[in-house]
């Protein structure tokens, strides 16, 4: 399935490209997006993780502008179409 | 109404009859927020860009402050030294109640990125240990001392803000 993918790392962390259209398998979650991404820009995932492996206070995501915390994190399930936004959590206001 | 004061990091967009009669837009349906609901329910639509991008769209959405369709938006003057961003970031402000038919408004005027964020979020990240105060004194390069009395200040001020959760919230001078 297809997922939009925005990132707003504003200079963060250095990767240029910040709109992706990735193909996702249909069960795939944020944190399949985060691998997925990382896979083309190493260290994104060690990045938005927590120790925990949840996902960094230093980064938000949104999943159709909602910020994945609030949802199920990591494990927050997406669907096609989706929109995905990441900032760093500094951008906040 | 775009609220300019040099002295302020900020641009605001705001009605004029906040600045003529002190209209308070932190409100649903015409009823201002207590403290609580203000933690609970105001929040903002995020938008980045550069100064130039986001001035543009700020004249672009004044018209809907002033009809009330928007209650509030607020910009970096530039970009923030401390956090190292590359585009400065706008906020606009309304209650979670109607921020579809805001984000409507946002998206018809070009806006793509959806990110909504809570005050609460943001208030907490501004509080001690909080990422956005932990960043803004490492950029600044604050000692010990001041870096604690910082942090103090901080506790104390949000501490006072929210004292009484039933107090109508009265805003952040900023």
């Amino acid at each position: 399935m297809n997922i939009d993918v925005r990132l707003n790392l504003l200079g963060v962390l250095g990767i240029k490209q910040s709109e992706l259209a990735l193909d996702t398998p249909a069960d795939a979650t944020v944190a399949t997006l985060i691998g997925l991404i990382d896979q083309h820009n190493p260290g994104f995932a060690a990045a938005l993780s927590n120790a925990d492996g949840g996902l960094s206070p230093q980064f938000v995501v949104f999943v159709n502008g909602r910020n994945a915390v609030q949802l199920d994190d990591m494990k927050t399930r997406l669907n096609a179409g989706d929109v995905v936004n990441v900032i760093p959590a500094i951008a906040g206001g | 109404m775009i609220v300019d004061r040099p002295e302020s990091h900020f641009i605001f967009v705001v009605p004029l009859d906040h600045i003529e009669y002190r209209y308070n837009y932190i409100t649903l349906r015409g009823e201002p927020l207590t403290n609580k609901q203000y933690l609970e329910h105001w929040g903002k639509w995020l938008v980045f860009g550069l100064r130039e991008e986001v001035e543009e769209l700020a004249r672009k959405l004044d018209p809907y402050v002033e009809e009330r369709k928007i209650p509030a938006v607020k910009y970096d003057r530039k970009l923030i030294t401390e956090f190292q961003l590359n585009r400065c970031v706008m906020c606009v402000y309304c209650h979670d109640e109607t921020k579809d038919e805001v984000w409507e408004i946002l998206a018809a005027l070009g806006v793509r990125d959806k990110a909504w964020m809570y005050e609460r979020e943001t208030l907490e990240k501004w509080l001690p240990g909080g990422v956005n105060l932990e960043k803004w004194i490492q950029g600044r390069g604050l000692d010990h001392e001041h870096a604690e009395r910082v942090r103090a200040d901080a506790r104390a001020k949000f501490k006072k803000m929210f004292a009484d959760e039933n107090e109508i919230f009265t805003g952040v001078y900023q």
